[in-house]
């Protein structure tokens, strides 16, 4: 019989874990990082790889430094992304399986241990010594605070080119205060100040100096401009008063304007930024605000929560609206629309909307703000090249010394997102600069023996957010609407995630094929294996499932369905179920020996 | 054919109308009513005369379950589907049962809505859709004197013809979302109130609650221009919302309702939606439109049977005025508010 | 099914093996029987002895004395699905279904009972496996849970079952018990806030009157501590369903008190043994089933030849051969009068119910004594398996024989004659290897002192002093008193064994109306009180006979006593006979 691991023998370690006499705590092998991709869906879904089950037993242990530091690991961010994140990971979360409740509310428990941690600076890793190089990082928002970051720690010199006055970019800029106060901005990016990056402010690329004047004063340049041209709606009418775009609208407001909105407002778009434009249209005085989206509601990407708290302030959403021209002399007095239709899907796999002959009708409106998105502004000519560089999906340009990445790279994407891609591209300006790869992620396999869960655990209910009365709602900008997860709200938080971290594995020679587990498996997860079929890696293992007992060859626990109840692990006679914790992890590589980068 | 199981979701009279339908031109095949409720098949519009003790509980029945059981129609009663994978063509139901169906009919009604803006005193409302809410209303109207309608629909308007009837003050606030999803003109909204006016109750117009409390007789609700109304009820008609969240996860096209073409045929060539949960696309308005109402449910629900069994057989137009009250007269079709 | 004045409600926990049916089913008999209300259980099992299959507690609670299990039952709890809805059609109208209302794994159509719950019945969703994973970090208290809604939704008084898991747990650690009624206390109150009560079953939390002296045993319970209390010394058996029960108490009681329990090879040895046991002296028994009683056919003869007292109890089954193994049948009652080769008198006793199968056991050893005989007890599975509630009987009553009384003297100076013809058919006995007393025993006829004779004038006396101990036994066994009115019946309805009880209930049932119906039920089956029956045909218009068997055993010999027409209530439903049969019956010939 092959196990699972593809090592034999029993015994080994001190903790009568049978598996690991030979296997390596640590892995770098491919089936390993496919092995969590599978299993610990959240953490693959997050673009920085957030170890999220790491942290949220830091939470349940109100270990909240520990927690704070696992996050800032990966997403520099905690405090601001546990307020504005997209959450990619509670759409991956098991808990929100089919049949299996809700998602763990893991964005919350992030700003949980931002909110309640002690240290208020944390102690920056400098694993590396200076190298001597510099690097220029064009662009202060998420992406370029994390490129800048990264290098800074590898021992790089940094400056950061910003156009503006202000370091956060989209953060500082496009976000308004009630969603993300301006403190917890300062805050964090004072974190990366602190590890020396220097920071030039009122230098635009293109205007002030270009991409070969930067590739000259630096050993490398990355270019982290962001999307600042918004899309138009390409509809005649933009010209007329009361006509704003979204990133400008929303812009003015955290200049301390107040646009002038009058009564009612039609925000068109379906993202982040037309519920903030919306949102703070009302803030300003706005009594009728109607977000007009192309498809339904159902498909909108923002986050329910959202959603409904829009709603809650008396924000109308009208649905498959496709904006024909904006009407009005001088002023804005209506927007002319054509009722759409739900057709099938794009290549890109969003739905298709199609306008429907003769069905166009007026909705009367003072103020359009259209708030369809940005696109970076690329233009080789405008930053100095003379033709168009190539880029790979990583950042790395054909023009020696010259990446470039976030938003800028990938078009508009997510603050998380940016943060993620800057990391990876930052590690490749690393390698250009240093010859070698100096972060890596790595799979760290321990076993453990205690699971730390509890069935009754899997019942309890997401915690609702906190949230400030209506009533304080909509005097300025600033009153933040969301409080964060009470201290008790995140111990019974915490407890509801499955930490998918763990692995549970049958050692087949103790197995005496008794079928408790199976019988009690709550989850069907527990199947009957013809054979298991090492993969090379020390985790995954292809099993050729069975229904019939007469060609078993053991019992396998099916790690993708299991959530990890351990009923299986109480109930067994012969105790010959095992758990692992399996964490993906970043290492820095400084040499001679491998040094924990968290 | 004798393999085709047609399942309908609700119990209604666009499910029924299509039951019959189905068994009629049919007759070999497996027919499954799948209902949230667990009274059998019974008058709705109704209900009101329930809460006012003129009509028993029996006696709004329409169909016994004795008559499925001659028709060979499996009546799953206080069932309700969870979610819908379109591809198996599986129901999984709440109490954790598959059903496996060839062809789906959704008739799956509407519910109370409570707009996002009320929401913190959702607790404090009394609604009224099915059974189960009436036998709550009646309970509550027991031994009260003053009950405050919020809101505005075509269920409120008749409800406060009983509930003044029954004796009872009413203090009606006209919404200003009332009728929703139609947008009233001042017009039509003034010609609401006086006509409530005239029957006897108290109504308040361009005014909103600011709060609730739940004391010992009742509540005390506070407004903007009010400074306190003291009664023993609060009902929320703010009309019905579609019940479509358990189809959200099945990738079916909905918008307020299910999107449907004027056969009633859903994204998904083998389900069919019909009375209030479908949004119907008709090619001579150029536009959707929502049915409102048990005479339309019933005929709808026929003409999806009809498309189901291989017909082609078309919504048609929807009547003008299913609301008429008292010479007020509300086009009901959902997306000619803005003609 | 109750109705507003009293409680009567019968229950079925429904489960595979594993789901801890039969345990629920039992912590409910005991909590009702302390708090005073009558109960009857019988757990189901399939018709496999072994395997992973239904098992099914029945019980029935009622404040007033409970005669059958009752037909329908007014609650189901299923605690798995597609057992309980091969149960739906064991309901009664407006019949309440208690199932998991989340279950952790779909199951295909038609395999969930929720599923079948209609207009007309009433179903509460608990979710019980989550509430015992809650509770006790598994699914395996979903019976407890269940119990806990159901005192929740019945108002139950929730402490007396409390007591019952207390006591059932009281072995394990504090911990286990604490589990355990937690899980209780989470589906009570579930129930309580979850659940609108929609049936009409209610407890009221009422405690009509607490008994601590109340057992709750079932027919085997029963004849076991009679043989304990009667002083049996020997126990010889082969395991056989439904007598087993009786040998593993005995297996753990009977060494204590200096008795004896031999496993034999077969019941041809069992008997064997046995008939040793009270050939030396001592009250020996034997338990069996219909196949193991035919076994024991002619070692029954030797018995009744040698007359040496022995009891047997028949547990009976459907037959014949190995036949319905764990359905119940009242099909032995030929086999135990008459299945003797030659003329072969042995007296049968059939006990109605549980309290009876205490004292008829009692009373059968008293006889074999008295009599020097072989005595059949007839129970059957029903009877032996079925729970009830009941208060032991005082010890020493009426004791009507022992070996002693009859013992001879040796001092007498007399030759010693074993076989005495005496007026009451009783000869004197002696201790074997008594000086002076020695004497031959032997399955040939015999002279007085047991010498083999075999002239027609020796065997006729000898038959006819056998035969005579039937009229002392007769005379000694007071008749049985006839149930319902005085003077004529319209009916007159006759029955044995565990069918008593339902013919008491149709009785009972006939009554409340207009019609005139009696009942005579002997428990002493064999002889009959030939007069006593005459004298209840006299009164009756129409004498209907129930028993459950094909053939219509009793009625056939009740048949040559009368000499008259019978009206045949006889069933084999694979389990107890239905009241409504004989209601049936008796309404049609009443008019």
């Amino acid at each position: 019989m092959k196990k699972e691991t593809g090592h034999s023998g029993v015994g080994g370690q001190a903790s009568g874990y049978p598996f690991s006499d030979e296997s390596p705590r640590i892995s770098e092998h491919p089936q390993d990082l496919d092995y969590i991709r599978a299993n610990i869906p959240c953490q693959w879904a997050c673009p920085a790889r957030t170890n999220i089950p790491g942290y949220i037993s830091a939470n349940y242990g109100e270990h909240f430094d520990a927690s704070y530091l696992i996050n800032r690991a990966s997403n520099l961010l905690p405090g601001i992304l546990g307020r504005i994140c997209s959450r990619p990971c509670e759409d991956a979360c098991r808990h929100g399986d089919p049949d299996l409740g809700e998602p763990v509310a893991i964005c919350p428990l992030k700003r949980v241990a931002a909110d309640h941690r002690l240290e208020k600076v944390p102690p920056e890793a400098q694993v590396f010594g200076r190298s001597g190089k510099t690097v220029g990082v064009v662009g202060a928002g998420p992406a370029g605070l994390a490129a800048a970051h990264s290098l800074s720690v590898f021992g790089h010199d940094v400056v950061v080119y910003e156009q503006f006055d202000h370091a956060g970019g989209m953060l500082w800029y496009g976000i308004p205060e009630f969603r993300l106060p301006s403190a917890v901005i300062e805050e964090e990016i004072g974190f990366i100040e602190n590890l020396g990056v220097e920071f030039r402010f009122g230098e635009r690329l293109g205007e002030d100096f270009t991409v070969p004047d930067l590739l000259e004063r630096h050993d490398a340049a990355v270019v982290s401009a962001g999307c600042t041209r918004p899309y138009q709606l390409g509809i005649p009418g933009a010209d007329l008063k009361g006509y704003y775009t979204g990133l400008d609208f929303m812009m003015r407001i955290n200049r301390g304007e107040t646009p002038e909105v009058g009564e009612r407002i039609i925000v068109i778009g379906a993202g982040f930024t037309a519920f903030d434009c919306a949102r703070s249209a009302l803030r300003c005085g706005a009594k009728d605000v109607s977000i007009c989206i192309l498809a339904v509601e159902e498909l909108l990407t923002v986050t329910r929560e959202e959603v409904l708290e829009a709603k809650r302030e008396n924000i109308r959403i009208e649905s498959l609206l496709q904006s024909q021209e904006i009407l009005g002399t001088d002023t804005i007095e209506g927007v002319r629309f054509a009722r759409n239709r739900l057709g099938g899907v794009d290549e890109k796999g969003e739905r298709i909307t199609t306008p429907i002959e003769g069905s166009e009708f007026v909705l009367p409106a003072d103020t359009v703000i259209a708030a369809i998105g940005q696109q970076p502004e690329r233009d080789h000519s405008a930053i100095g090249l003379d033709r168009e560089p190539v880029f790979d999906e990583a950042g790395t340009s054909d023009v020696e010394g010259l990446f470039i990445t976030g938003d800028f790279l990938t078009g508009a994407s997510t603050v998380i997102g940016s943060v993620g891609k800057a990391k990876q591209t930052a590690t490749l300006v690393d390698e250009y600069l240093m010859g070698r790869t100096r972060r890596k992620s790595l799979v760290m396999i321990d076993p453990t023996e205690d699971t730390h869960r509890q069935r009754s655990w899997d019942f309890i209910e997401r915690q609702e957010m906190p949230l400030l009365p209506m009533e304080d709602r909509l005097q300025g900008h600033s009153a933040e609407v969301e409080l964060g997860l009470t201290p008790e709200q995140n111990l019974e938080e915490s407890k509801r995630c499955y930490l998918c971290n763990l692995k549970y594995e049958i050692h087949i020679p103790d197995c005496i094929y008794c079928r408790w587990c199976i019988d009690q498996c709550p989850r069907e997860c527990i199947g009957l294996a013809k054979d298991v079929k090492p993969t090379g890696g020390h985790l995954g293992a292809d099993v050729e499932w069975t229904e019939r007992w007469d060609e078993v060859a053991g019992i396998v626990i099916d790690n993708d369905r299991c959530i990890r109840c351990g009923i299986c692990l109480r109930i067994c006679p012969t105790r010959c179920i095992y758990v692992r914790l399996v964490n993906l992890v970043e290492r820095y590589d400084v040499g001679e020996e491998v040094a924990d980068g968290e | 054919m004798a393999s085709e199981h047609y399942v309908i979701i609700g119990n209604g009279a666009a499910a029924n109308g299509a039951a019959d339908i189905l068994r009629e031109g049919d007759p070999e095949s497996r027919i499954t009513l799948i209902s949230r409720e667990f009274f059998p098949f019974y008058n709705r519009h109704r209900l009101r005369f329930f809460i006012s003790d003129e009509v028993s509980e029996d006696e709004l029945v329409v169909r016994p379950p004795a008559h499925y059981r001659e028709q060979g129609v499996r009546l799953r009663l206080g069932q309700e589907v969870q979610r819908v994978d379109l591809k198996e063509k599986i129901l999984y139901l709440k109490h954790m049962e598959k059903v496996h169906y060839t062809r789906l009919l959704l008739c799956c009604g509407g519910w109370p809505r409570i707009p996002e803006v009320h929401y913190t005193y959702r607790q404090h409302f009394t609604v009224l859709k099915g059974l189960s809410h009436a036998r709550a209303f009646r309970e509550k109207l027991a031994g009260i004197k003053r009950v405050l309608m919020v809101g505005g629909d075509l269920i409120s308007v008749k409800m406060t013809d009983t509930l003044l009837r029954m004796g009872k003050e009413v203090v009606f606030m006209v919404d200003r979302d009332s009728f929703w999803p139609l947008t009233l003109t001042d017009e039509m909204r003034a010609g609401f109130a006086e006509r409530l006016t005239g029957h006897g109750a108290e109504v308040l117009v361009d005014d909103e609650i600011t709060g609730i409390v739940e004391v010992k007789s009742g509540y005390e609700v506070m407004t903007r221009r009010k400074e306190k109304i003291s009664c023993g009820l609060v009902g929320a008609f703010f009309g019905l919302v579609p019940k479509v969240e358990f189809l959200y996860s099945s990738g079916l096209d909905i918008d307020r309702g299910i999107l449907v073409d004027d056969h009633l045929r859903s994204s998904d060539p083998d389900v069919y939606a019909a009375g209030d949960c479908a949004q119907i696309w008709n090619p001579e308005l150029n536009n959707y439109w929502v049915s409102i109402g048990w005479e339309n449910a019933g005929i709808l629900g026929e003409v999806a049977a009809r498309n189901m069994l291989g017909e082609s057989a078309t919504a048609g137009t929807p009547k003008d005025r299913a609301l008429d009250y008292e010479g007020v007269k509300v086009n009901t079709s959902w997306w000619q508010i803005y003609d | 099914m109750t109705d507003r004045k009293h409680i009567d409600v019968t229950f079925r926990i429904c489960g595979a093996a594993g789901d801890g049916s039969l345990a629920a089913g039992s912590f409910l008999n005991h909590a009702a029987a302390r708090m005073g209300y009558h109960i009857m259980n019988i757990d189901l099992y399939p018709a496999e002895i072994r395997g992973f299959g239904k098992s099914v507690a029945h019980t029935r609670i009622s404040d007033r004395p409970v005669q059958t299990p009752g037909e329908l039952a007014d609650c189901l709890v299923a605690l798995n699905d597609p057992h309980a809805i091969s149960e739906l059609n064991t309901l009664a109208e407006g019949a309440v279904i208690l199932y998991d209302s989340n279950p952790p794994n779909y199951v295909e159509e038609d395999e969930a009972v929720a599923g079948f719950v209609e207009p007309g019945m009433i179903g509460y969703g608990v979710p019980l496996g989550e509430l015992s994973a809650i509770a006790t970090k598994s699914a395996r208290s979903r019976n407890i849970v269940s119990l806990g809604a159901l005192a929740g939704i019945f108002r139950i008084p929730a402490e007396y079952l409390r007591d019952a898991i207390r006591a059932r747990f009281s072995r394990k650690s504090a911990e286990i018990v604490e589990m355990n009624l937690r899980a209780f206390d989470l589906g009570h109150d579930y129930a309580r806030t979850e659940l609108v009560k929609a049936d009409a079953i209610d407890f009221g939390e009422r405690v009509p009157g607490a008994r601590d002296d109340v057992a709750v045993v079932s027919g085997n319970d029963a004849v076991a501590k009679a043989c304990l209390d009667a002083g049996v010394r020997l126990y010889a058996g082969y395991p056989i369903t439904p007598a087993t029960r009786i040998m593993e108490i005995l297996a753990k009681e009977l060494p204590k008190q200096g008795g004896v329990v031999v496993q034999t090879e077969d019941e041809i040895s069992a008997i064997g043994h046995a008939i040793g046991g009270g050939f030396a002296g001592k009250r020996s028994l034997t338990a069996t089933s219909g196949p193991g009683l035919s076994l024991m056919s002619e070692f029954l003869n030797l018995a009744v030849m040698a007359e040496v007292p022995v009891v047997v109890v028949n547990g009976q089954r459907g037959g014949p051969s190995t036949g319905l193994p764990t359905k119940t049948e009242q099909s032995d009652l030929n086999i135990a009068v008459f299945g003797g080769a030659g003329d072969s008198p042995r007296p049968v006793i059939a006990p109605a119910d549980v309290t009876e199968c205490y004292e008829l056991t009692v009373k059968a050893f008293e006889v074999a004594d008295a009599f020097q005989t072989p005595v059949i007890v007839l129970t059957d599975l029903f009877l032996g398996n079925r729970m009830e509630d009941i208060t032991w009987p005082e010890g020493d009553s009426g004791r009507w024989g022992r070996y002693e009384d009859r013992l001879a003297d040796p001092s007498d100076g007399e030759e010693y004659r074993r076989f005495e013809v005496t007026p009451d058919g009783v000869s004197p006995r002696s201790v074997p290897g008594t000086p002076g007393l020695y004497y031959p025993a032997t399955g040939l006829e015999h002279d007085e002192r047991g010498f083999p004779e075999y002239s027609p004038e020796n065997h006729l006396r000898m038959t006819e002093k056998r035969y005579r101990k039937f009229d002392t036994l007769r005379a000694l066994w007071p008749a049985p008193e006839p149930e319902g009115p005085d003077g004529d019946l319209e009916v007159g309805i006759i029955s044995w064994g565990s069918t008593i009880g339902t013919a008491r209930e149709a009785l009972g049932h006939l009554n409340a109306g207009e019609a005139r119906v009696g009942g005579f039920f002997p428990r002493l089956v064999w002889p009959l009180h030939n007069e006593a029956l005459r004298a209840f045909s006299a009164r009756s218009r129409v004498l209907i006979v129930a028993e459950g068997n094909h053939s219509g055993q009793l009625a056939n010999v009740v048949e040559s006593i009368v000499c008259r027409e019978i009206i045949r209530v006889t069933e084999i439903p694979a389990g107890p006979i239905s009241s409504r049969k004989i209601i049936e019956a008796a309404g049609g010939m009443s008019g």
